[in-house]
């Protein structure tokens, strides 16, 4: 299905014929290159992708970027990305192979607000300064005392206050509302390749609108622009640490830039169908993706084990049958018991580990919880349909 | 409305341009470098009263009550950084101050080590605020004097009739000596010890054994390991910091209560002379230190099962280590006693006297001479009774006690010349 996008408006400002469309799942609204096939979400992976209309559906914000950040991240390199990941999970579903993820891989630009502003501030912390003292430790032998200096940093707070009047050039404040746990799970972005954005860049890619205008992601500017603003008194103060930093601000020359950030996303399938994205850094190649093991090809490991196990047992039973006429068989039936056992006790293990695996993950850090929050939370997962 | 800056911060240097840095204002007490007092009735010289505990004028009476209140052992302790000690070592030099008088403008010169100064010409009391190396190193808290002048002569007058040994003729002196009240510098210092030890520790116990077919006991020591930990915190040791004061005689008038430590404030120190320290802080500590050393090592020793032990070996570690430089008070006095000029110190907080008393050696020759008489007489007539036949059974127990008498006189004579020679000497 093809959106006609002649009727839009307000997507021509972005110098490029483009289509309008919203996910279900995800909410996502994106503008994709007109010869994008209406199906599948570039960013949830769901068939759930409907085409909007510009007129009516008029997202919060519609402005085109002035800046972007290029991909920068070679084929082969992606392509060594994909295939480490598909190797690196235990059990993997048969959907997830390198050529499957290869062929669903969809570049996309995510947006990201810079934000100028002057600052005039009174502020107060308590600074930090380390100084060193002295200890000592004697010991007494032969008669003797022997003394050894110590010396141990310790941390003398003061109190200090002041006046602040700065600039402050592109701090970056969220378009999007998952923008902290993307930043997470991929890693910041590195701004010194930015460039005008130019409307030939999303020929091939996609552009996620901003879910946050300007008004709301101030909140979060504020706050970085606070702990910028901490940092600095530090400087000024010349001290080592600082702690309680509290400022009254007011804040005018406000500019506010649109960037965008590039993305790879991509998804396979697990036993039940399900889709679980897989996403990478389009600057630096981080790659973080959902890990599901498949019980199916455990079960069948399993049940291999355990055949072996059961074949053993079955030839320890006929030694051990043999054993009435000619005893030295009777170590070797035994032996056999013992390792059909054994191997009967592993088979178990392919299913502990895809248990584990889906359950918990292959390791678990602070992106891969933000994974989980973003496709929890954001994708709905528990309430995917099967495709 | 808040106004900004608050009034009691000020403008300090900032590394970045278009931030402005406001630290709290330091003390303003060390902004005036020479603090005069004068009456603010009739303009005549003031000076702390021990008596009052507060500033007298001189020729008015007029009182003001002391500022500060007691902070006793709260008072403030300072770390040991790397920065006080450096600047300590520096000490105060030994340069001359040139004070002006403000109030008759003669220029007089002053040790840099002396806090204090009376103008010779007009008699106001100045007190010296030295710029000390840092802000810590200048004192911060003292003991005022609670004692007077007129005690410190009825203490002296006591102590110098107070033994057989002394002149008759002493005790009038102490009318005519001058008491100086001077505040003499101190360090006190603070730690924490954590000791382990080990020791070989003899244990005797009595053992039978057969020597040439004879059963006989012999007693036996056998060395065992023992060890132990002790935990003491050692609290506000005090240390001299002045070389010029008989440290002999400041052992024996210790005693200060430092429950009655005052933040330092200059019209305690009014008309009063006071020191500087000029024993640093590092040499003062490694004294301190050495004394928590031993009191640790005989807390340590003293976890023994015996105190006969051997291969003693310890460590020792400081931690929570603090210090203090305050001001205790004092008073010197000298009085001539024949060709001799002899030195006496008074605790200006607690009245205790020490000092050098001249010695009656004729007094104490004679009556040790008489101590010798008993034991000489019983010895004779020990002597006398052995001889006749009729009473040598008497003789015996007689020449006993003489011993005992002798033994006794002895005793009495070394205890006597070691009180004299403690007295000429001290």
């Amino acid at each position: 299905m093809m959106l006609n996008t002649t009727k839009t408006t307000w997507t021509d400002t972005w110098g490029q014929p483009l289509t309008l469309a919203g996910c279900w799942q995800c909410d996502g609204v994106f503008l994709l290159p007109p010869q994008r096939p209406l199906t599948i979400c570039p960013y949830c992976g769901q068939e759930s992708l409907d085409a909007l209309d510009t007129a009516v559906d008029r997202p919060v914000y519609t402005q085109p970027p002035e800046l972007l950040l290029p991909f920068t991240i070679t084929d082969v390199n992606i392509q060594e990305n994909l295939a480490q990941f598909a190797k690196k999970t235990w059990f993997a579903p048969a959907d997830l192979s390198p050529q499957n993820l290869l062929a669903r891989l969809q570049p996309i630009y995510l947006p990201l607000w810079l934000v100028d502003a002057n600052a005039q501030a009174t502020w107060q912390a308590e600074m930090g300064y380390n100084y060193q003292v002295v200890s000592h430790k004697e010991a007494f032998q032969s008669g003797q005392w022997r003394t050894q200096e110590v010396r141990e940093t310790r941390i003398r707070w003061e109190p200090r206050l002041g006046r602040l009047n700065r600039h402050y050039d592109n701090q970056m404040a969220p378009a999007l509302e998952e923008q902290r746990l993307l930043e997470l799970a991929l890693g910041t972005y590195q701004l010194n390749g930015i460039r005008p954005y130019r409307p030939d860049d999303l020929i091939q890619a996609a552009a996620h609108l901003p879910n946050r205008p300007p008004a709301d992601a101030w909140t979060e500017a504020r706050e970085s622009l606070k702990k910028i603003a901490a940092e600095e008194c530090r400087q000024a103060a010349a001290a080592d640490h600082i702690r309680e930093f509290r400022w009254t601000a007011d804040f005018d020359a406000q500019n506010w830039t649109q960037l965008l950030l590039p993305l790879y996303t991509t998804f396979y399938h697990d036993d039940e169908s399900r889709v679980h994205m897989v996403f990478m850094n389009g600057q630096n190649g981080n790659l973080r993706g959902q890990r599901r093991a498949s019980m199916q090809k455990a079960r069948r490991w399993a049940i291999l084990i355990g055949s072996s196990a059961v074949v053993i047992f079955v030839i320890s039973l006929l030694l051990a049958l043999l054993g009435h006429f000619r005893e030295a068989m009777l170590p070797w039936a035994g032996a056999g018991l013992t390792i059909a056992l054994l191997v009967g006790v592993t088979a178990v293990l392919p299913l502990l580990a895809a248990w584990y695996v889906n359950r918990f993950g292959h390791f678990y850090d602070d992106g891969q919880q933000a994974l989980a929050e973003l496709t929890n939370v954001a994708w709905k997962a528990g309430e995917q349909p099967p495709v | 409305m808040m106004t900004f800056p608050p009034d009691n911060y000020v403008l300090t240097e900032s590394a970045v341009s278009g931030i402005e840095v406001y630290m709290p204002r330091p003390p303003k007490e060390m902004q005036q470098e020479v603090v005069e007092f004068h009456c603010p009735q009739c303009d005549a010289t003031t000076a702390y009263s021990a008596e009052n505990g507060g500033l007298t004028c001189t020729h008015c009476g007029h009182y003001e009550a002391p500022v500060q209140e007691v902070v006793g052992k709260a008072a403030v302790e300072f770390e040991f950084t790397v920065e006080t000690i450096e600047r300590a070592a520096h000490g105060w030099g030994i340069e001359r101050k040139e004070l002006s008088c403000n109030r008759c403008g003669v220029h007089t010169t002053i040790a840099t080590d002396m806090l204090t100064h009376t103008c010779p010409f007009c008699g106001s009391n100045q007190v010296v605020q030295v710029k000390a190396p840092q802000d810590v190193l200048r004192p911060r808290f003292l003991v005022p004097f609670k004692t007077t002048e007129d005690n410190c002569r009825q203490i002296t007058a006591n102590w110098l009739q107070n033994s057989w040994m002394l002149p008759k003729d002493l005790q009038k002196l102490a009318r005519t000596a001058e008491f100086t009240p001077i505040y003499i510098p101190f360090w006190t210092f603070d730690a924490h010890a954590s000791a382990y030890w080990r020791a070989e520790v003899a244990h005797t116990k009595q053992k039978t054994v057969w020597s040439g077919g004879r059963r006989t006991t012999k007693t036996v020591t056998e060395w065992r390991w023992e060890s132990g930990n002790v935990e003491q915190f050692h609290d506000d040791l005090l240390v001299n910091g002045s070389n010029q004061i008989s440290k002999v005689l400041l052992r024996q008038m210790r005693g200060y209560d430092l429950q009655e430590l005052v933040p330092y404030d200059a019209s305690y120190l009014a008309g009063m002379q006071a020191q500087a320290y000029d024993i640093g802080l590092e040499e003062a500590w490694e004294l301190g230190r050495d004394a928590m050393r031993q009191r640790t090592k005989a807390a340590c020793r003293t976890q023994a099962t015996s105190q006969r032990m051997r291969n003693f070996s310890m460590s020792l570690d400081f931690s929570k280590e603090t210090w203090r430089y305050i001001l205790l008070p004092l008073y010197l006095a000298t009085y001539a006693y024949g060709n001799e000029r002899f030195q006496v110190m008074i605790n200006g907080q607690s009245g205790k006297i020490a000092g050098q008393r001249p010695v009656d050696w004729r007094k104490v020759i004679g009556v040790t001479a008489v101590s010798m008489l008993p034991a000489i007489l019983l010895g004779l007539l020990s002597l006398y009774l052995s001889n006749n036949v009729a009473t040598a059974d008497v003789g015996v127990p007689v020449g006993f006690v003489a011993v005992l008498a002798l033994i006794g006189a002895l005793v009495f004579i070394i205890r006597a010349v070691q009180t004299a020679l403690q007295m000429d000497d001290a």
